[in-house]
């Protein structure tokens, strides 16, 4: 049963824009989803107003040009081609490995540390996942008292095994820098650490419940929705998802600019959050729509992505590097907009190559999930014959997988045979 | 026609959008609010229009005088 009755849905892409916008549309839907004990009270997604604008100040010197650009350049390769080469071999499932991977660079832009094992990145990305169906609460198919329960355990773990030991690590590290022991510019730049260091000046008021909490939306933001937009680019590429494109496969392997534009409009055809559900917390009109206090908007945004007014008459088709009307974004609005516009999408996504540029240039950011496409094309990734990829059928939004079986060929040469089956 | 650039420091939160897209444009400052850099004359109306739509709190406001 759904969490929230919908009293207006908007469809149109300048619609949704306009209510991602609108300052009396909140996302804390309502008591039970958001606070009230809640595993999910407090996190960054669900806060509104001052509240908020003060945390995304914190938080968004994580995600700066220039973190981002050493990223791309040194820790997305080296971290992806390490696991890719332990990994990218055989029978694996795909999910399993995109999220071993992606859970790596979330793990280390919230400050969870980890031994690098398997094992930990495995446990990690499942923590994860549980953390996300707890995320998704009002579009769950199984018993919301369920979901919370397992969402409050995932926690406990998460912070027995991980958070905690990683607050302490870096609370003595603050203490030997208070001591003039430690140079502060070599302190970790990870959420925990800003956090805890706001919290010693007196400017937030972040306590360790609250702190593992948005650990955790940092770890799921970061690794569940790479990992599930890695499959449904491959989804695509493969045939699972409409006819087979081994043209883009093979290009997407020789060039991380195509594997960019492959993630893009995978973002856009298949938006990980097809709806995206916000509370009026105030009398006031939205998009012609006149609304009361408490009534609910849903903002259609697999609908907006195929708005034929910006992506053409062929919208419904998959087809990356498409021709984009003035003012539309090539991954439609699966980030957001507005205020609350996804913090780490430059990290996921990079960033569309402005007008004019070209977007292989040495600083152009291509965004984690493009490498990680680009890579594992690369390694000649294809279908297990005689296994179908499974979607996830514990949640209503149809844009995830729950297995995703696939085959590495040894090199890359192979992709283009494949293509050629 | 002339176009005047400015951001409403009251309305940015730092999101870094507008130096992501524009680097050459748009930096941040000390307080982490953007400010606008010579180069914002060397961007094409399109551009500037990217970047104006990509600030998630319409900081970035182009006056067309």
């Amino acid at each position: 049963m759904p969490v929230v009755a919908a009293s207006v849905v908007v469809r149109r892409y300048d619609d949704v824009r306009d209510a991602l916008f609108h300052p009396d549309l909140s996302r804390a839907l309502d008591v039970r989803s958001f606070e009230d004990g809640n595993p999910r009270a407090g996190v960054l997604s669900t806060l509104h107003g001052p509240g908020h604008k003060l945390r995304r100040r914190l938080e968004n010197p994580l995600f700066r040009r220039a973190t981002l650009v050493a990223d791309e350049q040194e820790h997305f390769p080296r971290v992806i081609d390490r696991i890719a080469d332990r990994s990218a071999t055989g029978d694996r499932d795909l999910l399993a490995l995109a999220g071993s991977m992606a859970v790596v660079l979330a793990a280390r832009r919230a400050g969870i540390d980890h031994d690098g094992s398997e094992a930990q990145l495995r446990e990690l990305f499942d923590l994860g996942v549980e953390l996300a169906q707890g995320a998704a609460l009002a579009d769950t198919t199984e018993d919301p008292e369920h979901v919370r329960r397992r969402t409050e355990q995932a926690l406990e773990r998460l912070e027995d095994g991980y958070v905690g030991p990683s607050r302490q690590r870096r609370a003595a590290l603050l203490d030997e820098a208070d001591r003039g022991e430690l140079d502060p510019a070599t302190l970790p730049a990870d959420l925990l650490t800003v956090a805890l260091v706001a919290r010693r000046r007196g400017e937030l008021d972040l306590d360790d419940g609250l702190l593992l909490r948005e650990a955790g939306l940092y770890l799921h933001g970061g690794s569940h929705t790479s990992a599930q937009t890695t499959c449904n680019a491959f989804a695509f590429l493969l045939g699972v998802e409409g006819p087979a494109r081994p043209e883009l496969l093979a290009a997407a392997a020789t060039s991380i600019t195509v594997a960019q534009q492959v993630v893009h409009e995978t973002l856009r055809v298949i938006p990980m959050t097809p709806e995206i559900k916000r509370r009026v917390v105030a009398d006031t009109t939205v998009v012609g729509h006149q609304l009361k206090a408490g009534d609910t908007v849903v903002l259609d945004v697999r609908a907006a992505n195929r708005d034929p007014d910006y992506y053409g008459p062929d919208s419904d088709r998959f087809e990356p590097g498409r021709a984009l009307l003035d003012g539309a974004s090539p991954w439609g609005l699966s980030f957001g907009a507005g205020p609350h516009v996804c913090i780490g999408r430059s990290a996921a996504g990079g960033v569309p190559p402005r007008t004019g540029d070209v977007a292989d240039d040495a600083s152009h950011l291509h965004g984690q999930v493009a490498r990680m496409v680009h890579v594992l094309a690369a390694r000649g990734v294809r279908c297990r014959p005689g296994q179908t990829p499974e979607r996830d059928g514990r949640t209503t939004r149809a844009s995830r997988w729950r297995a995703f079986p696939v085959t590495f060929e040894a090199h890359a040469d192979d992709v283009v045979q494949v293509a050629g089956r | 026609m002339t176009r005047r650039v400015m951001v409403d420091p009251s309305r940015c939160v730092g999101s870094g959008d507008c130096s992501l897209l524009a680097p050459d444009a748009f930096e941040l400052d000390d307080e982490d609010v953007a400010e606008i850099l010579p180069g914002v004359a060397l961007l094409t109306d399109r551009q500037l229009d990217e970047v104006v739509r990509a600030c998630p709190t319409a900081a970035v406001v182009v006056d067309e005088g």
